[in-house]
This record gives structure tokens, C-alpha cells and sequence, in this order.
């Protein structure tokens, strides 16, 4: 059973393909000794030689620049409103201003530069995105690899408990968890990793259950390595590409994740929006208003969310070892 | 095999009690109260809370949800003043109609026996015709059709119910199925197509659309819907709207569209690089050698075997199309389960917060249940007797 759901767990990604590898390279690989090659090495070659993935890095690397340079790249302060105090109009006929030269965006609900909003917003989208899959991490790899290694009692009440949160919606399990909580940044974090960690612990479980019995773990063992060591200097290196292909899906995943729960109004607080409330506030708005206001929140979240995708897709073909050698 | 069911089935109690105690706690947790108006004097919020057994300790709560859970008391709904049960607002109200009917669970048995007949008499026909012992062919069709027979009824039956005596379960499960079905088929041509012309325009563009779909989250492309009607509306001055309040089973085609779109990209792709694998195969030069014609080889014999690694992953999307309509009804606004959820969150309804999500989690449980004995059933390679472990 624990196998099938592992399998199940990645199955949607493990077996895509989109763009073929090289041919020199598989040859090179299978031929080997020309020159000495690290399989890290050999895979970051192959990411390069990926095109779509390296368009891919580019926006990403665009879009941490964007959230790192917020403040210059932002024409005004997020929370700068643009009623003018002067004029006779009321504020409901200043606002929802349509693009223009001032306001590349147009203006929001309450007269703020929706540009500006959208750039502030993806430094939130973005932390969102890494810091839920480093907390995943901390709470998967240590319960994979002990649940995985030693079994016994542990192993059952990890499986137990990963059965219990896979069984939970996970969207329902973040909203629930943040109606308690509040919506400060932090809990989100911890909200979306603690719907989505059971992935994580499988994989890295089902990792070391395939390794444990390996040749090399044996001879570890029994050349003396104490077993905290050869956890985390033998098997641990061996789980990396399965992981790393799992955090390069699960950062678009939690992103996603992220801007629901901010258009359903639970995540992030209303004065430095996040894109999921950007588009919320557009939703509400939109027909009587410029659609722009919803367009441009949802066109941030698919340029992002694509971009990671390619990028996963590329480290994806190339960290998988059975792509060697195969098309 | 029996042995494995029975584990598995026993499996489903932890997490039951797992589920129902992390949301109870969570439901209890959130700051509020449900009757805290500030019409309502002390006295009148006492005799509230005694009414529906809020005074009691927290434990004792636990156990009596637990126990009226079983019998199939899901608790009064706060959120309409306790008028509608959960279970009503779930699962429908039964009318006087449906009590007059047949009880559901004889309707399953004598429309499985239907099929079952109907699959026995074809299999008679056929036998006589090729000289075949009955028997033989029959006992192959017999699980099949009893599982058609049970799976067509209840689709029968989801499909056809009265609109608007339905709970939100239905909308749900409508809006699921639908979506799955759309991903089905539009995933599986998508990619069959895609593979058979590899390195074709039509591979790149369609390899393109799935690449992009699969970037777009399913409440963005309905939201991006909404504006695309909008603007339509502007231009030619009409009225269309994606869905109504009381959605009908037409009403919901194009959520449902819009909900498995996603998922049929994931699975094109899936498709595609199964049958790039395959068609590669030596028994695929085998079929042509043996001059059958392209279409007999990509659907009969190219397909069939491309579908095992799809089949292994569509419990998993049943599973998540179901679960995932949340987004999708709360942008079309759709009655389903997942818009209750919300709403019962921000009303402090803690039995329909319970009811919502013990009813998700045990759909959630079930499918997997069913999916993992079918692979079982219809792959010989997997056995569940002995070696798989906890």
C-alpha cells in the first residue's frame, strides 16, 4: 500500500517528458571516463543544454530580482494612495483608474498603483514559495529517513499520521489552520507545509527503503560508520535528486496554494497585498471596473507559476537517471 | 487479497478518529464563538449553548459528535440557527417522494442485476455463436459488469437527481465526475494525438497548450473565464453567465471544463510520453510487419499498453478533482461542499466544518481503497498477499 501511494505521489511528474536530451550526451555518459564527471556536473550540463528550462531560470532569476529591488523597480510605495485630496471628485470616481503612462497597472479600490502592489506582492509569493518547501523539508527528509531506516513502531505511526494529512484536503486543512491562527505571513508558511509535508516523507521514506539494503550502505556499516553518519553522509546524498525534483514542483504548488487562500481573504494582511488578494479585490470589482484589475494579479501568478514548472521540468529530465540512455 | 482488505479497511479507522479530532480541535480553536451577537442576552446565549450541548466538557462533545456520527446525526447547523441539519444540507432533504421509493441501496442491487443479466445474455449469444462453453466466458465479464453495474447506477443516479432538492454534495460530486471525465478524454486524445505525430507542428502546439495549461491554476483560468464572458457580453450585448445559482447538469459543463483543464494537460503529457515509450516497443514493429493498419496499432494495440503508468494515476486525480472543486465553486459561486466549508469556517458552524471534512476525507480514503484493489484486479503483476508492508 505505502508503496503504491509513494509512487502515486509522483507519478504525475516522474514519468513526463518534454524535451529530449541531447544524444552526444546520453553517448558521453554511456561511454564514461572521458574527463571526469561528477553526476552533478553531468546533470547541471543537461539542465543548460535544455532550452525551455534555461528560459525558465531567466524569468525566475527576473522574478527574485523584482522581489529583492522592489523598492526600485516599483514606481510608488505599496500602500501610496492617489485620491486626490484637492479635487471635488469623490474617491469612487477617482479609483480603478485605467492603465496609463502614471499608472502602468491602473489604480485598485482604494486608488493604489496596481503595479507597484503586484511587484511588492511577489516578494510574499515568492518567500511563500521557498520558505513552505524549506519547512517541508525540515519535517519530511528527518521522518523519511528515520521512518525508512529503522521501521518498527516509528515507521507505523509516521505512515499513520502521513495517511491522516493525505486524507485531508489540502486546501481545506491551510484554511482551517489560518482561521485559527490569523493571517500573518508566518502561519501561512506553516499552514501550507503542514497540508503538504506527507509528500515529502513518503518520498524520501520510499528513497531509503530502496537504498538500505544497497551494497555500499552494508559496506558502510560494516567498515564501523556510526549509523547518524551513514544516514546523513551515505543514504542522504542519494535521496538529493528525487527531492530536489520534488521542491522544484512543490515551490509552483505552494505559490498556488498561497494565492488561493489569499483570494478565499485568510492569508497575508490587506496593507501589503499578496497576489491572491490582489485578485480577490479584483474579482470584486472587475465588471463594472477595468478587467485589467483582475487580469494583471492572475497574469503575475501564471508567468511565475509556469516559469518554476519549466525550470522543474528541465532539472526533472535531468536528475532523472533513467532518462540515460533513453530516447 | 481478503486479508489485504480487511487491513486496509481497518486502516480507515485511525484515520477517521485522526481527522475528526484535528478538525474538531482546529474548529474549536478558531477565535469567536458561534452565538456571540451582541442582540443576545448572557442568559439567552446560556440557554444556546446548553440547547446544542456546547456547555458540555470538550471531551464529552468529542465522543457524543463521534456517536451520533455513526448513526447518522451529523449535528444541527449553526449557521441557519440549527433549522437544517447537516446532513440535509449535505446530502439533500428527503421529500415525501423519495420515501415513498425504493430504498437506495435495493435500487444499486437491482440495477447491478440488470447489468448483469444483460452481460450474461450477450455472453450466451456470443457463446452460441462461436461454440464457446458459457461458463467460460461469462465468469471473465461477471466482476466487470457487477462493477459497471454498481458505478453506472450510482452516476445514473448523480446525474439524474432533482436539482433542487439536491445538498451540496451532489454539486460536488457532479462538478468532480464531470471534470474527470473531461480530463479523460481530453487529456488521453490530446496526448495519443500528440505522440503519433511526434515532431509535427501539431505535436509542438499541443505540447505547448499542455505545458502552459498545466502553469495555470484551476481558479485563475476561471477567473480569467469570467473575464473573457465579460468582455463577449460587452461586445455582442448578451447576458450569458458561467453559472447560475441552482446550477443544472448543463450549467456545470463548463466549470467543469474549467476545473479539469489543468489536469487534462498533466495527463496529456502523461499520455504522450507513455506512447512515445511504447510505439518504440518491438511488438509495435511486430504489428506492422504483420501489416495492420496504423489506426488498429495506435488505438488497439499502442494505446493499451501506454495506459498502464496513466492508470495509476487517476485515483489520485479522482481524488484531487473532487476535493480541488473548492476552488472552482468559490469563484462560479456553485452551492457545492467545498463553498459550504468556507463559509461554515467564518460562521463558526463547527458541525458543518466536521460534516465537510470527515465527508471529503472519507471520499478521499475510499477512492484510494477501490483504486488500489482494481490495479490489483486488473494488473496480475501486483500482489497484495505478501510483502506490502504498513
Amino acid at each position: 500500500m505505502a508503496k503504491s501511494t509513494e509512487e502515486r505521489g509522483l507519478a504525475g511528474w516522474g514519468e513526463t517528458q518534454t524535451s529530449p536530451p541531447d544524444k552526444s550526451g546520453n553517448l558521453d555518459v554511456l561511454l564514461k571516463g572521458q574527463g571526469s564527471r561528477s553526476l552533478w556536473g553531468d546533470a547541471l550540463k543537461r539542465l543548460a543544454r535544455n532550452k525551455l528550462a534555461m528560459f525558465g531560470l531567466v524569468l525566475v532569476s527576473l522574478l527574485v530580482l523584482m522581489a529583492i529591488f522592489a523598492p526600485l523597480i516599483a514606481r510608488y510605495a505599496p500602500d501610496q494612495n492617489f485620491t486626490d485630496t484637492n479635487s471635488t471628485k469623490p474617491l469612487y470616481e477617482q479609483n480603478y483608474q485605467p492603465p496609463s503612462a502614471e499608472h502602468w497597472f491602473g489604480t485598485t479600490g482604494q486608488n493604489y498603483d496596481l503595479w507597484s502592489r503586484l511587484v511588492y506582492g511577489s516578494r510574499i509569493s515568492l518567500s511563500v514559495g521557498l520558505v513552505v518547501q524549506f519547512i517541508v523539508l525540515l519535517i519530511g527528509v528527518p521522518l523519511g529517513l528515520i521512518s525508512g531506516y529503522f521501521g518498527g513502531w516509528f515507521d507505523i505511526l509516521v505512515m499513520r499520521l502521513t495517511d491522516i494529512f493525505q486524507a485531508f484536503p489540502y486546501l481545506l486543512l491551510a484554511l482551517l489552520f489560518l482561521s485559527v491562527f490569523g493571517s500573518s505571513i508566518i502561519w501561512v508558511f506553516i499552514a501550507i507545509a503542514v497540508s503538504t509535508w506527507p509528500i515529502m516523507t513518503r518520498l524520501v521514506r520510499g528513497q531509503v527503503l530502496g537504498l538500505k539494503n544497497k551494497e555500499f550502505v552494508e559496506a558502510a556499516r560494516a567498515t564501523g560508520v556510526s549509523t547518524p553518519r551513514l544516514l546523513i553522509k551515505h543514504i542522504l546524498p542519494n535521496t538529493l535528486g528525487p527531492i530536489i525534483v520534488a521542491i522544484s514542483f512543490g515551490v509552483p504548488e505552494a505559490i498556488i496554494i498561497e494565492a488561493f487562500l489569499g483570494y478565499i481573504g485568510v492569508s497575508g494582511d490587506p496593507s501589503a497585498p499578496s497576489w491572491g488578494r490582489l485578485v480577490s479585490e479584483g474579482r470584486e470589482a472587475f465588471q463594472s471596473n477595468p478587467p485589467t484589475i483582475l487580469l494583471f494579479p492572475c497574469l503575475f501568478i501564471v508567468l511565475t507559476v509556469m516559469s518554476l514548472n519549466f525550470l522543474g521540468d528541465g532539472l526533472r529530465d535531468a536528475l532523472d537517471p533513467k532518462m540515460i540512455g533513453r530516447k | 487479497m481478503g486479508k489485504y482488505i480487511i487491513k486496509r479497511l481497518l486502516l480507515i479507522i485511525p484515520v477517521f478518529f485522526g481527522i475528526t479530532l484535528i478538525t474538531f480541535t482546529m474548529a474549536r480553536s478558531i477565535p469567536g464563538d458561534p452565538f456571540n451577537s451582541e442582540k443576545l442576552s448572557e442568559a439567552a446565549r446560556q440557554q444556546i449553548n446548553r440547547a446544542y450541548g456546547l456547555d458540555q466538557p470538550i471531551v464529552q462533545q468529542y465522543f457524543t459528535y463521534v456517536i451520533n456520527f455513526f448513526r447518522g446525526d451529523w449535528g444541527p447547523s449553526f449557521e441557519r440557527q440549527g433549522t437544517a441539519k447537516v446532513t440535509e444540507i449535505l446530502f439533500g432533504y428527503s421529500s415525501a417522494n423519495q420515501a415513498a421509493s425504493l430504498p437506495f441501496w435495493l435500487q444499486v442491487i437491482l440495477a447491478t442485476a440488470l447489468v448483469v443479466g444483460i452481460s450474461a445474455l450477450l455472453c450466451l449469444i456470443y457463446a452460441r455463436r462461436w461454440h464457446k462453453e458459457f461458463w467460460s466466458v461469462f465468469q471473465r465479464w461477471l466482476l466487470a459488469s457487477v462493477v459497471l453495474g454498481i458505478i453506472g447506477y450510482l452516476l445514473f443516479f448523480i446525474f439524474t437527481a432533482d436539482s433542487s432538492q439536491a445538498g451540496g454534495f451532489l454539486f460536488s460530486l457532479r462538478l468532480g465526475i464531470m471534470a474527470f471525465i473531461f480530463m479523460m478524454v481530453v487529456g488521453i486524445t490530446l496526448g495519443t494525438i500528440s505522440a503519433l505525430r511526434q515532431n509535427s507542428w501539431v505535436d509542438y502546439f499541443l505540447t505547448t497548450v499542455a505545458l502552459i495549461g498545466f502553469s495555470i491554476p484551476s481558479f485563475v483560468l476561471g477567473l480569467l473565464a469570467l473575464i473573457v464572458v465579460l468582455l463577449v457580453n460587452v461586445v455582442t450585448g448578451s447576458e450569458f453567465s458561467i453559472a447560475p445559482t441552482s446550477p443544472t447538469v448543463v450549467d456545470l459543463f463548463l466549470p467543469a471544463a474549467l476545473l479539469g483543464a489543468r489536469e487534462a494537460c498533466i495527463i496529456a503529457r502523461l499520455t504522450r510520453s507513455s506512447m512515445l515509450e511504447v510505439i518504440r516497443q518491438d511488438y509495435m514493429r511486430t504489428a506492422y510487419s504483420k501489416g495492420l493498419s496504423g489506426q488498429v496499432i495506435a488505438w488497439r494495440h499502442a494505446l493499451k499498453n501506454a495506459f498502464i503508468p496513466i492508470l495509476t494515476v487517476l485515483g489520485d486525480r479522482l481524488a484531487g478533482l473532487l476535493t480541488g472543486s473548492v476552488t472552482i465553486e468559490r469563484v462560479f459561486n456553485i452551492p457545492g461542499i467545498g463553498n459550504y466549508f468556507v463559509s461554515s469556517i467564518l460562521a463558526h458552524d463547527y458541525p458543518m466544518i466536521l460534516g465537510t471534512v470527515v465527508l471529503y476525507a472519507m471520499l478521499v480514503v475510499v477512492i484510494n481503497l477501490v483504486v488500489d484493489l482494481l490495479y490489483g484486479y486488473f494488473d496480475p503483476r501486483i500482489s497484495y498477499s505478501k510483502g506490502s508492508a504498513a
